[in-house]
Parts: structure tokens; sequence; C-alpha cells
């Protein structure tokens, strides 16, 4: 539980004249969940989409499993999966073509992304609607999709961006449970997520992110511990909009 | 069912496919539209505008500008399509974290609206045929250089749709690129004149006009459809567009990449 499977290390990214990520610095632990918390504007999407490696970092590295992730990049891909925000599935396609094309960039024959197909359709119940194109799918059958097409190649690490953005209580509850099952099965998971209950639930570890910087690391019990608050909410809301606890924030850290 | 590491070239042609099997619902569609404007387009030029006095020759003369045109007209509705996706679907982001380089996808992109193209133009050759059915000699035709120009071209244009989507960025301005740039190089750049006709006018403004990469399209296709005496020398042609080729490449992975940050 405690070997580091992705170590992030210094890493700064600047748009234009902003800085989102100010030297950040933090290890993923292999088979954990850690959360990535923040306000809008946070750098939690964009540290997130580093890790992914959409996009480069200005500076600092990212090693896995003790190598710099540029320098295996394609072996690095193959083992991660990255579950954007936006349901980006191919339109004009049927979502089992979808995910058995998922299947094939990952060296999958057709074969293995049908069995891997019907494997994934009972256990994210998805049956009814593999013919059928994305626009027909409800916001919590596309996400279920954007799940199940992460997980065709049966990645090591996961990352979720804000997976649950918008669903029904319901459905969110279906997709804790889909998570926490990886988590079961050896799967690594960064979930980048506005809400709080979602983060206390499911994390192992939680990262709070505030104007680019990492204020705190640590599990949701030792922090309302630490804290002497009964939620996380309670934690984030004050740690990031009231000024007067910057005292109780230094002296934290 | 554990997978293996796969070559960039297989990564490609799965990229291929995967555009292939996007576009396929829409050819038939393009097709229909694209027939009805080059049917309009050649019947009036070769059949009635010749009671206006326009020469007799001159609907088959236009052959090549409709399939040059052809590909041209690709431009269009997928830059339309590549810019909503940036804006919204963003499935593009997708792609680019799959385990191979942004070079691949992008190329794959690229051949993909080419192969289209390709195929909306080489069905413009029984059109015309059926269209000037005793003027136009298929037997005249040089074939092999025909299906080269014919992939040139279409990599040509289809080089320059990535770099466009990511230049323009917003779908409001899409008008404008047309307006501007896309119909003033097509219109000049020979659909319905020869290089020579120019020359024969004004020397000086036959040169400027060689600095439009869309007159070389045309002037190879009708190189290869018409025979030299009429066009540009067909490897001259083929060699710029060639170049220009590369040089809308090298430009949509900048543009892509500045405007996308990708890795």
């Amino acid at each position: 539980m405690h070997i580091p499977l992705l170590q992030i290390k210094n890493l700064t990214k600047w748009y234009g004249s902003k800085q989102v990520l100010k030297d950040i610095s933090l290890d993923i632990l292999q088979g954990e969940i850690i959360s990535f918390l923040g306000i809008n504007g946070a750098g939690k999407t964009t540290l997130s989409s580093i890790i992914a490696t959409l996009h480069p970092a200005n500076s600092g590295i990212i090693l896995f499993k003790g190598k710099p992730v540029t320098s295996i990049l394609k072996e690095y891909r193959h083992k991660i999966a990255f579950c954007q925000q936006q349901p980006n599935l191919t339109h004009s396609l049927s979502l089992e073509q979808n995910l058995i094309l998922a299947g094939s960039y990952y060296g999958m024959t057709n074969t293995q992304s049908r069995e891997r197909i019907s494997l994934l359709k009972k256990q994210l119940q998805l049956t009814e609607y593999l013919e059928q194109k994305v626009s027909v799918l409800s916001g919590g059958f596309k996400q279920r999709f954007m799940i199940a097409r992460s997980l065709m190649h049966n990645p090591e690490l996961i990352l979720f961006d804000e997976p649950t953005v918008a669903l029904d209580p319901h459905i969110r509850r279906q997709l804790w449970s889909i998570i926490k099952e990886l988590k079961n099965n050896g799967t690594t998971i960064i979930l980048t997520t506005h809400y709080l209950d979602e983060a206390e639930t499911l994390s192992d570890r939680v990262c709070l992110l505030d104007k680019g910087v990492i204020r705190l690391i640590d599990t949701p019990e030792k922090l309302k511990q630490d804290f002497k608050m009964n939620t996380l909410e309670d934690i984030f809301i004050q740690l990031t909009k009231d000024p007067s606890v910057e005292y109780e924030r230094q002296k934290y850290e | 069912m554990k997978d293996k590491n796969m070559s960039n070239g297989n990564i490609f042609f799965i990229l291929l496919k995967t555009r292939l099997l996007i576009a396929r619902p829409f050819f038939i569609g393009k097709l229909i539209n694209l027939s009805i404007w080059a049917f309009c387009s050649l019947f009036i030029t070769g059949y009635v505008m010749q009671q206006f006095g326009l020469s007799s020759g001159f609907g088959t003369f236009q052959i090549a500008g409709i399939i040059g045109t052809a590909a041209l007209f690709e431009i269009y509705p997928n830059v339309i399509t590549m810019v909503l996706d940036f804006a919204s679907a963003k499935t593009i982001s997708y792609y680019l974290t799959l385990p191979t380089s942004a070079w691949i996808v992008i190329a794959s992109m690229i051949i993909g609206f080419a192969l289209q193209g390709i195929g909306l133009s080489f069905c413009m050759i029984p059109l015309s045929k059926m269209i000037f059915l005793h003027q136009m000699n298929l037997l005249r035709i040089a074939w092999p250089k025909l299906i080269i120009t014919i992939i040139i071209v279409n990599l040509f244009f289809s080089s320059a749709i990535p770099a466009i989507a990511a230049t323009i960025k917003s779908i409001d301005k899409i008008g404008n690129t047309w307006s501007r740039f896309i119909f003033p190089l097509w219109f000049l750049g020979g659909f319905q004149f020869s290089w020579h006709n120019i020359y024969s006018i004004s020397k000086p403004l036959a040169y400027f006009f060689l600095l439009n990469p869309v007159l070389y399209v045309m002037e190879a296709l009708r190189s290869t459809i018409l025979g030299y005496e009429y066009a540009l020398p067909w490897h001259l042609c083929i060699t710029i567009i060639s170049i220009f080729c590369i040089i809308n490449f090298l430009l949509s992975y900048r543009q892509m990449k500045k405007l996308l940050d990708f890795v």
C-alpha cells in the first residue's frame, strides 16, 4: 500500500502569464484512491491532465515506478486511463464500436475486446445500450460508458476527472461502488471532484489544491481529527474561504 | 487478456479505420451534394453558355476544375467538425492520450480526410463522362498520373484542415475564412481558366498567380486530363503541391499544439 506508483516532483504549469500549478510535489501510492479537491481554478484538472500526459508541464518531473514518464511515454500511456469530465465518446459510432476501438488502440484483438465488453457491460449495466449511438444516452449512462472505455485495457492507474458531476444522487452512488470495486481489484485511482462527500467516502487520502498549491494531503479521518471538524466540507470551506484560519492552516502545515 | 504494446504504425491504421467509420455514414450524402453542384456547373458551362459565345470545349476544360474543387470543398465541413470538437465534444483529447505520438493522431486525421476526398474526386470522373458523353475522351487521360494527382491534391487540401481549424478556433469565424481566404484562392486558382490564359493577358499577373498553390492543383489535373499544351508541366505542379503538403502538415501540428497544448 505504501509503494509510490507515481512520484510528482516540483511540477509547475503556466498558461500564458498565469501560473496554475506552483511547485507541486506528491506521491501517489499503489492501490490507493487519492482525491484532488479545490475550488474552480485551483489546478485540479490541470494536474490530472498533466499526469495523464494530455498536457506537458513547464517544469518538474513525474516518475512512474521510478522512471520519468516522458521517457516511457507509450508504455506509461498503456498503463493508465484518463476518464475526462466531458463525455468525449465518438458520437457517430455505436457504443460497442467505441469500446472495441478503445481496446484496439491498446493492442487488444476483437475477441479480447468482446470478452472484456461482456464483462464490463454486466459490471456497469450497459447491455441494452451497446448497439445505440452516444446521442441517445442520458448523462449517467454516458459517464458509465466513459468509465467502460477507460477500463477496456485494464489500466493500473485511472484518472477520473469529476466523474459524477451533474449526475443524479442514485447514479452517483452507483458510480461510487464501481470506483470502490476498482480499488478492491488493485487499481490506483486519482479522483478529481467538487463533491466533498464523494471524496470523504471514496478516498484513502485527499489532496487540497488552492491557487495551484497543495495546501494539505492526508487521510480524511486524520484531517477531521486535526482540524477538529466533523466533515471534509467544513475543513474545505475554512481553508479555501476564510482568511481567519490562515493561522490554523500554517500551524497544521 | 493482457494487451501487447502496439507500434505507431498499428495505432495509425486503427485511428484511420476510426476516421473512415466516422465518415462512412456521411459519404453518400456528400456525394449527392457534390454531384448536384458538379452537374449544374458542367451542364451550364458545357451546354448553355455556348449560346453566349463560350467555346464548345469549355465544359470539358472545366472537368479538372470540378475534380480539384471536389477535394477543396471537403475543407469546409471538416473544419467545422474539428472546430466544434475543439469547442465542445473534445474527442481529440481522448486520441491525444492514446499510447502513440500526437504526430500519428494528426496524420491519421489528415489521411482520413484525404481518403474521403479521393473517393469523392474519383466519383466526379464518371459523372463528367455522363454529362459529356461524346466530348470527353477517357483514352486521352493519363490515368496513372491522374491517380497520383488526385491522391496528392487531396492530401494537400486535407493537410490544411487541422491548421485552419486550430487557427480560427471559433465557429463564428469560419465564414470569414471561407470568404477571405479559401474562396479567392480557389476562384483565382484556375478553376475556370488555365495559367496560359492569364499569361496571354498579362505576364506579370501570370507570375503573380504562381504564388497560389491551388493553381498547381488545377494545372496538374488539367495536364493529365487534357495534355501539357493546356497546362503547366505536371512534374512541376506535383513537386510544388507535395512541398505545400509538408508545409501544411507542419503548420497543422504547430497550430494544434498551440491550441491544445498536447505532449
